[in-house]
């Protein structure tokens, strides 16, 4: 009968705290249940986007029959690296920093820096997101290029 | 040991049992806002662009299982003052359940990425996953570790001292790893702000773990007691005086209960809760009746006169002490259950009380009823009544038989009795059908006390 109390109270925190975690996720998320543009807080990634549905798909999701041998070892490097712990494509891994349409906003001269965090990606991003990304400046040039290749594919989801 | 210090005594005014509510509803409401209280950090503030609202939901259930399993800790630190209005039973039922509530938060957190964003969760191998992933992981499992091993630790043959020690050990590494697995994620905890509250949060409960782990012992080891009798008692139990080493011994209230740490430094944390059987009014020593139960109560008739011996107390609020305006008490004890009623009985003798006691006495057998001659006696000291019930009576036996039945108690406690205060102490099978029957006849939560023996 006293065990009651215990799990009375402790139904009652549950609630609590689930109830204060939904209230969290709709203030945050107040139109969709979709990812949202980056607007504050967190680094600028790449590109600012528009919710990426996954029947909207991306050029580079899309592998054509005759795909690029380089864009397709962008996309091998861009899964071994664990990027999608961070970034998401075609709302596929961390919906906080999606890429999708990153090949339409940067060059394939700018998009080496935000992958390591230096040059014109240096001053947007946040020290601890810099420090992340320094491991990969230890990938081979080849691997880097190939995805930056692979980014650069990445375009506007189609209306 | 503090011995001065001994929980409010009652205050002229408010009533013991109105006292106890406003107590009880003050920290549930203490616990709550601390249990909510990340969560309320999070909300303020510039919100961050939403990542979904599966997403985001599943990241507060993060923060909020944390935010349980760090209370765990100020869940069995002992303080006083907060576990009064509750009585330790309550306190240890709520830190197992609170266990299982923090932990469905955290798989809750787990299993919605794993669903719904797997490609985010990254590699499982620790030597691909980012770190702060595999701190997350590994949090998750040395939780459900701890879990299983607590709910399960005599199935699994896990003997206590050595548990209990793994116990406190692998709960802060959980905790620690909770911790930087989401100063690594840092989504939310960007704000230098946030990144101090967080921090100072967390720091917290490690402090509160440093508290019970070095303060406390620490004190403990200022004030030694030694060993001086150990009495063999009926019902293979024995009775073990403590007297204080060159220090006043603690204080307590009649009824309540220590925590006993025998022939070790109380650094080893290998102790054990017993409740007080002497009278709280012999100034000299400490007296803790103890029944062979368990691995450690198997070793105490060993135990050698003159061995050294902590005592971490008072703690509890099964007493009498707190009702002066009572008109009598009622007892209900099984078995060694009678130990903390003992030292209520003893005390209420020294002070010559005179209003009218009820003892109900349920045992085995005649020959292992604990303490048989001195309640004879105590009999003629106090207005006091004693029923014994006994399971296995002797032939000749004119009292009453079985065990603490709705039918015996309904004999034993006449009408003039039943507005008491009533005390209750046994196995928990025994004091789960006597609280029923006591229910059933109208005696209200409020006016019941019950100590539970044997926890685990």
């Amino acid at each position: 009968m006293r065990e009651k109390i215990a799990i009375a109270v402790c139904v009652l925190a549950l609630v609590v705290v689930v109830a204060l975690s939904f209230v969290f996720a709709v203030r945050h998320n107040p139109e969709t249940a979709t990812a949202t543009p980056v607007s504050a807080g967190p680094p600028p990634e790449p590109a600012p986007m528009d919710p990426a549905e996954s029947n909207q798909v991306v050029a580079a999701t899309d592998p054509s029959p005759v795909a690029n041998p380089e864009l397709e070892r962008g996309r091998t490097i861009y899964g071994q690296q664990g990027c999608a712990t961070c970034h998401a494509i075609a709302g596929s891994g961390n919906p906080r920093h999606p890429l999708d349409g990153t090949g339409d906003h940067w060059t394939t001269e700018e998009l080496p820096h935000w992958i390591l965090g230096t040059g014109v990606a240096a001053d947007e991003l946040s020290t601890a997101v810099r420090r992340r990304k320094q491991r990969y400046q230890n990938l081979p040039p080849e691997d880097l290029n190939a995805l930056v290749t692979y980014l650069s594919s990445l375009k506007e989801p189609k209306e | 040991m503090r011995p001065a210090t001994l929980p409010n005594s009652p205050s002229p005014t408010a009533t013991p049992a109105k006292r106890r509510w406003v107590g009880a509803v003050s920290w549930i409401a203490v616990y709550l806002l601390l249990a909510a209280f990340p969560l309320l950090v999070l909300l303020l503030g510039p919100v961050p662009a939403g990542g979904g609202r599966w997403w985001d939901f599943s990241l507060a259930l993060g923060f909020a299982g944390l935010a349980m399993m760090g209370l765990q800790f100020a869940l069995t630190a002992r303080f006083r003052r907060a576990t009064a209005p509750f009585g330790m039973d309550i306190i240890y039922y709520f830190h197992r359940w609170a266990a299982m509530g923090g932990i469905a938060l955290v798989i809750g957190h787990y299993v919605i990425l794993r669903a719904r964003y797997p490609d985010a969760l990254g590699a499982l191998n620790p030597q691909e996953a980012p770190w702060q992933m595999t701190a997350g992981r590994l949090s998750l499992l040395l939780f459900v570790a701890i879990i299983i091993s607590s709910l399960w630790r005599k199935t699994l043959g896990l003997e206590y001292d050595r548990w209990r020690l793994w116990h406190g050990v692998l709960a802060a590494v959980a905790v620690i790893l909770a911790a930087a697995h989401v100063a690594g994620v840092g989504y939310y905890t960007q704000a230098l702000w946030k990144r101090i509250v967080w921090g100072g949060y967390t720091g917290m409960w490690l402090l509160l773990l440093g508290y019970i782990r070095i303060v406390k012992p620490w004190s403990l080891l200022r004030h030694p007691y030694r060993v001086t009798e150990i009495r063999a008692e009926r019902g293979d139990s024995w009775t073990l005086t403590l007297e204080p080493v060159e220090h006043a011994r603690l204080k307590f209230r009649p009824g309540q209960f220590a925590w006993l740490t025998l022939g070790r430094s109380p650094f080893h944390a290998r102790e054990h809760p017993f409740s007080f059987s002497g009278s709280a009014d012999d100034p000299a020593a400490l007296r803790f009746t103890i029944k062979e139960l368990g691995d450690f109560t198997r070793t105490i008739k060993n135990t050698p006169v003159g061995t050294t011996a902590y005592v971490d107390g008072p703690h509890g609020v099964f007493t009498t002490d707190y009702y002066p305006q009572a008109p009598g008490f009622v007892f209900l004890a099984g078995g060694v259950g009678i130990a903390p009623i003992m030292s209520i009985l003893r005390t209420l003798a020294d002070r010559a009380d005179q209003r009218p006691l009820h003892l109900i006495f349920g045992n085995a057998t005649w020959d292992r009823v604990l303490f048989r001659e001195e309640l004879e006696t105590l009999q003629n000291r106090l207005n006091l009544t004693v029923v014994h019930v006994l399971q296995e009576p002797p032939p000749d036996w004119p009292g009453a038989t079985g065990v603490l039945s709705p039918d015996v108690i309904e004999k034993a406690i006449p009408a003039e009795a039943r507005p008491g205060i009533f005390f209750l102490c046994g196995p928990k099978p025994m004091t789960d059908s006597v609280l029923r029957t006591l229910r059933a006849m109208g005696v209200p939560l409020s006016r019941i006390h019950l100590e539970l023996f044997d926890m685990a």
